[in-house]
């Protein structure tokens, strides 16, 4: 029963770009892929096969609802964990690191997204190692956009505050304060900044089970590397021409790809995301 | 000259009406009136001009079989002629009829519809007739002998047989490539086209007989071609059929040029034909009696060598096994279907690894294919990656080989927390910690609930904008409010501020009550005596004000004037 108001809202969605889906046909949606996926993991012992297309169905109706428009980063995260139950690792690992655009700091998606990570066939590692600035900007990482945006602006607050009070009697220890509350504001304000920026980097993830990454955006060029590279693994575009990706691999190579062995987490739209 | 005007008029409109109409046309181009049982014929349907048609099917036409060939052909042409655009586009269908016996055979009228319109052909005849041979024609196919299996190649050899032509009136006789040139284009060589049409053919002169008994020369051509079995059981390719146009006659001709003289040319020819069939071939599988458990379906013999990487890790991390398979066979050899060893089906292994189970793609180059896997330590007890076996079978013996690798010594570390994940599978029992321990790895739990239908983005709104800028604009604010009030309280300020308020009372004297104006006019007087130095003449009037003001104020006169002078003195003032 369930499988009919989807196939209808799938025709909608499809049949034409400007038709979106009423509120309440996006929550049977969201309720159908629920229960798709909650079905997969109770199939999952039992009939794996069956598991797996329950797992695939809720992908479906997830990336329907991200279809019609809506950017919330648990439903991507969600999206993610149905890819991979279903074994497209790196649909999934594409799908987290939209996520990633939303809710950067998220403890479970960040659990996934490594987990995903560790069914990557032959990983490429990073060779850039840890600058002293990385270590010391681990709250960048710790802490959620909206929470430093958050406080960030209470310090910002605080900070003018004190020197206004400061105005009108001299206490010991307002300057001291003052002057760290306005530096602490101002670093948090460019560590939103730097998330803003990074949002707008398009990166992309392998999908196909085998790539030959090329010298030139052409099957004639010759292989870049010896052997291909795997599904899931995460690379930067340095550039994108028709068909073809200039891409930049973990560990520093460079080369060309097909764009359909790939996907592209890109935000189009230039927002603050909190 | 007016009627010539409009008499081009006319004929350029109904020009412009007519010309799509009559350009428009659907037809058939089919030229033979006579053909031979079992040679395929073309028969092309041609839309001319024409923007939309229906996809045109042919009716089962009694004494033939027919088929549609893939594809269609889109042509277009624009000519300019005397200023006269003409642009024509053409579509071709080609069918592909095959007569099967012999006799007058009918074409019936063909339908085809195109912009809504029915088109119909005109209905053919075609002799068919037995195709002569004469013997002059033959060809046969033979392959490799012995028992082929299932990732084996075959080798095939197509053998053509053309008797030499000879005219001895011309004392000519044509050698091995004019003769190999009279086979048509038209032929059908199957698995054998490529190695054709590269013309990767040898040629050998033999003696023989022909049809009547009498001693000729027979020009034989090998072509040689390797077919890969996907399946087991009989193996199927297609029929091959050759066609030529054997000569029968010919004569000189007329040479054109600046040289002129003759040249010698085929003026007559008649078709011969040959028939080849495939030989049997059965494809076999490798016997299941003594079939190893990790056998992959490899038949050949091969090497086998495995690399791990990294060789330290921790109990469950990932170790990277590079498998590299090479065929020690000669000859020709394709390893794209060559399976990877099974590794799960292999108890040494699997007791102290998690191996997956999923089958594996690999790289193929030259003779050898490279499988990557990834396994991992269940636990810290191995100390190596077992020998791991790489079976195939030998077609030649008929047995079974394995291949062993050599063991891989490695270092597993014990880690405090292990993964489920890594461990689904393993047959062997953790211990349970005696405190809870968060385990590592494995997939979270999913959010529900209708929160995840909002909008996580929001724009810089005004609010957002705001909270940022009002904190400073606020304490500039107080600040500015600080300096122009301390900037008040200094005395020049205060000095100007009152002289700036005795000027403004004389000035605006007139306006004061007449009873207050005495007493207002000589305060500010006497501030603007305090603040600021007069000249004499100045000081002098405004002494005489003043005393004007005080005998208005004290001696009980009435002064009408006395506002009006003062602001006379203001203007001096100023």
């Amino acid at each position: 029963m369930t499988l009919i108001p989807t196939i209808a809202t799938f025709i909608i969605a499809l049949s034409s770009n400007q038709v979106h889906l009423t509120h309440e046909q996006q929550i049977a949606v969201l309720q159908e892929a629920q229960v798709a996926y909650d079905n997969g993991v109770s199939l999952q012992a039992a009939d794996p096969v069956a598991s797996i297309e329950s797992f695939r169905r809720s992908a479906d109706r997830f990336q329907l609802l991200i279809h019609d428009g809506i950017k919330n980063g648990k439903l991507w995260y969600d999206f993610g964990n149905a890819q991979l139950q279903s074994g497209e690792i790196g649909e999934a690992i594409a799908a987290y690191r939209s996520s990633q655009r939303y809710i950067p700091s998220n403890g479970r998606l960040t659990a996934n997204l490594k987990h995903a990570r560790t069914r990557v066939a032959n990983p490429i590692k990073s060779e850039n190692t840890a600058s002293i600035f990385t270590r010391l900007s681990f709250w960048h990482k710790a802490l959620p956009t909206q929470v430093r945006l958050f406080i960030g602006i209470i310090f910002w607050i605080s900070c003018w505050t004190l020197i206004s009070v400061r105005l009108f009697r001299s206490i010991p220890g307002f300057k001291t304060a003052s002057i760290s509350l306005g530096c602490a504001a101002i670093a948090l304000g460019l560590s939103v900044g730097v998330d803003i920026v990074d949002q707008h980097q398009d990166h992309g993830v392998l999908t196909a089970n085998e790539v030959i990454v090329r010298k030139g955006n052409g099957v004639n060029y010759a292989p870049m590397l010896k052997d291909p590279i795997h599904e899931g693994i995460e690379f930067e575009i340095i550039e994108q021409r028709p068909d073809w990706l200039h891409i930049k691999l973990p560990n520093g190579s460079t080369g060309w790809i097909h764009e359909e062995d790939a996907q592209i987490v890109s935000l189009k739209r230039n927002h603050l995301v909190l | 000259m007016k009627s010539k005007t409009f008499l081009q008029s006319i004929f350029l409109v109904v020009f412009c009406f007519t010309t799509p109409l009559f350009s428009q046309q659907v037809y058939v181009d089919f030229r033979q009136s006579v053909g031979y049982v079992g040679v395929p014929i073309p028969l092309t349907v041609i839309f001319e001009n024409v923007d939309q048609f229906e996809e045109p099917m042919l009716p089962s036409i009694d004494g033939f079989s027919s088929y549609r060939r893939d594809g269609q052909q889109n042509s277009s042409q624009t000519t300019i002629r005397n200023g006269k655009v003409t642009s024509t586009s053409t579509t071709r269908v080609t069918f592909v009829l095959t007569p099967l016996r012999e006799g007058i055979l009918t074409i019936p009228a063909l339908v085809f519809n195109a912009n809504g319109k029915a088109f119909s052909s005109s209905p053919r005849t075609l002799e068919v007739v037995q195709p002569p041979t004469g013997g002059a024609l033959k060809a046969e196919v033979t392959g490799t002998e012995g028992d082929i299996y299932l990732g084996k190649p075959i080798e095939l050899t197509l053998r053509i047989y053309i008797e030499q032509f000879s005219d001895k009136t011309f004392q000519v006789q044509l050698d091995a490539s004019d003769m190999f040139g009279r086979i048509r284009n038209d032929s059908e060589f199957g698995i054998f086209s490529e190695a054709v049409k590269a013309r990767n053919v040898s040629a050998q002169k033999v003696e023989g007989l022909n049809v009547a008994g009498e001693p000729t020369i027979f020009f034989v051509y090998d072509v040689t071609a390797t077919a890969w079995p996907e399946t087991t059981g009989e193996l199927q390719l297609p029929d091959i059929s050759i066609l030529a146009d054997y000569p029968i006659s010919i004569s000189k001709q007329q040479r054109g040029g600046f040289f002129g003289g003759t040249q010698l040319v085929i003026n007559q020819s008649q078709l011969v034909s040959a028939r080849a069939t495939i030989p049997t071939i059965e494809v076999l599988t490798p016997p299941i009696k003594d079939r190893p458990d990790w056998f992959s379906g490899a038949v050949g013999n091969f090497d086998f060598r495995v690399i791990a990487e990294p060789k330290r890790v921790k109990v469950g991390e990932p170790i990277t096994l590079t498998m590299r398979v090479t065929d020690l066979t000669s000859g020709k050899v394709t390893l794209d279907y060559l399976a990877a060893p099974l590794l799960d089906r292999v108890p040494a292994l699997t007791d102290n690894f998690k191996v997956p189970d999923k089958p594996l793609g690999g790289i193929v180059k030259d003779r050898t294919k490279t499988f990557t896997q990834t396994i991992r330590p269940r636990n810290d007890s191995p100390m190596e990656i077992p020998p791991l076996p790489f079976a195939s079978f030998n077609p030649t013996t008929g047995k079974y080989v394995t291949t062993w690798s050599k063991p891989i010594q490695i270092h597993v570390d014990p880690v405090k927390t292990v993964s489920t994940n890594d461990l689904i599978g393993s047959n062997q029992s953790v211990t349970m910690p005696t405190r809870p321990i968060e385990v590592e790895g494995g997939i979270l739990a999913n959010y529900t609930g209708e929160s995840l239908l909002l909008t996580d983005t929001i724009s810089l709104t005004p609010k957002l904008i705001a909270a940022i800028a009002f904190p400073p604009v606020a304490c500039a604010a107080i600040l500015l409010f600080f300096a122009f009030r301390k900037h008040a309280t200094l005395p020049t300020s205060i000095r100007k501020s009152a002289t700036k308020h005795a000027t403004r009372t004389l000035k605006n004297a007139t306006s004061i009550a007449h009873d207050q104006q005495a007493i207002h006019i000589s305060k500010a007087l006497r501030t603007l005596q305090t603040d600021r130095v007069f000249d004499e003449q100045l000081s002098e009037q405004m002494d005489a004000l003043l005393q004007r003001c005080d005998a208005s104020q004290f001696g009980c006169f009435s002064d009408t004037e006395l506002a009006k002078d003062a602001a006379s003195l203001v203007e001096q003032i100023q």
